[in-house]
């Protein structure tokens, strides 16, 4: 479930903040930090720009509070920034050209290199290998898969962030699916065979 | 014939669906492992556990979000006389690029027009003669956040100002793959940072005129 959801501060801690107290912000911080940097480094992959996003965010929250009026939307709200931040920084010209290699590759060998490096075994859970099949996913499906079934937003708010219509959405949806499933099925073949006893 | 997977997606989130797709599910055990399948890949990535920012990242912060001068980074959400005077004169530069391409009548911006003030608006020299790699790192990404903060570009374009960004991305792009590398000394690295901060100089000009061109 998305790490927003947990996101609950008191009334009293967003009005404190509202003010300028950075002690009420650090404590804010505490709850919304980890949500916001596991948003963008699910979408966007690098740690370096998911710091940059969350710091950002961060700023942007101690210069705007006095824009979310509601401590209730307060969770929404940052989610919203951070959300728009990683999606600009998704259009932007760094992750050009790694959009057309996701577009255009084989994302099968992306997640085969990645399963290399780490090797095959035990050690490497479910979870992990839906993590790395997420990350091999092109970044605008990876981000309409996360959006829609972790974060909560619906097709028609994804068109709405995106700039794109419902139906784009509905297909992006689909077709992360459908590559996710490619990618974990050749996963599980890949550790199957390399488990098996050799008969020569 | 089996559903697709938008149609188990929709199942699989209460959307209506036609109801001969709901009637096959209740027959096609293909179909139902799918729709299975679907609810396990959901739930799996609802469980993937929360990756923590790096224990610096709040101190970052603070000295971000500082008013005052508290240090470097707290700078860069400052307007800075050196960085508006680049972008002026990049506006110069990139307006005359739009002249000199475009299909203009009189060949010269309206008066009054934004893009009659940054016309008018002297060139200063360039800011990153014999600057070094760090300097010219995060003159780069002040350029990146600069760029990204701009209003998207209008519907409508020039052909010659869209073929000229694409231009200077697809520079920009080459130049980063190069810098991935790892066999590059630390001249050529400064001189591929010294060439990427010119293109971002000149996308921000194109950009600029592009946006007050278009009023």
């Amino acid at each position: 479930m998305s790490g927003f959801a947990d996101c609950k501060p008191e009334a009293a801690m967003v009005e404190r903040a509202r003010h300028g107290d950075m002690q009420a912000h650090e404590a804010l911080y505490a709850a919304y930090g980890a949500p916001v940097y596991t948003l963008a480094m699910r979408l966007l992959g690098e740690p370096a720009q998911a710091d940059e996003i969350l710091q950002e965010t961060c700023v942007e929250v101690i210069r705007h509070l006095g824009a979310c009026r509601d401590a209730e939307a307060f969770a929404g709200w940052v989610k919203r920034i951070a959300t728009n931040k990683c999606l600009a920084q998704l259009r932007g010209a760094w992750h050009r050209k790694m959009r057309s290699l996701g577009d255009e590759s084989d994302v099968e060998a992306a997640l085969a290199m990645a399963a290399r490096e780490t090797g095959p075994g035990p050690e490497v859970d479910d979870g992990e290998r839906l993590a790395r099949a997420l990350s091999a996913l092109p970044p605008t499906a990876r981000a309409v898969v996360w959006l829609y079934d972790v974060e909560g937003y619906s097709h028609r708010e994804i068109a709405g962030l995106m700039g794109k219509s419902v139906s784009f959405s509905k297909s992006q949806l689909a077709r992360a699916h459908q590559r996710l499933r490619g990618l974990l099925v050749t996963d599980e073949e890949v550790h199957s065979c390399m488990r098996q006893p050799s008969n020569f | 014939m089996h559903a697709t997977t938008e149609q188990l997606l929709s199942l699989r989130d209460g959307e209506p669906v036609p109801a001969e797709v709901a009637a096959h599910l209740d027959e096609c055990a293909h179909c139902t492992r799918e729709l299975v399948r679907l609810e396990q890949a959901r739930d799996g990535l609802r469980c993937l556990p929360p990756l923590q920012p790096p224990p610096s990242a709040w101190q970052e912060v603070l000295l971000r979000a500082a008013p005052g001068p508290a240090g470097p980074a707290a700078a860069r959400y400052r307007p800075r006389p050196a960085l508006l005077a680049a972008l002026a004169a990049s506006a110069v530069l990139a307006v005359a690029l739009l002249l000199a391409t475009g299909e203009r009548e009189t060949g010269a911006p309206l008066r009054g027009t934004t893009t009659d003030l940054v016309a008018s608006t002297p060139a200063p020299a360039s800011s990153v003669e014999g600057a070094g790699t760090p300097e010219l790192v995060e003159r780069s990404r002040r350029l990146e956040s600069a760029l990204r903060a701009m209003p998207a570009a209008p519907r409508v374009t020039r052909t010659s100002t869209a073929l000229a960004v694409a231009e200077l991305e697809d520079g920009i792009l080459e130049i980063d793959s190069t810098l991935s590398t790892r066999d590059i000394g630390p001249e050529r690295q400064q001189a591929l940072w010294r060439q990427r901060v010119d293109l971002m100089d000149a996308l921000m000009q194109v950009r600029y005129a592009e946006l007050a061109d278009a009023r």
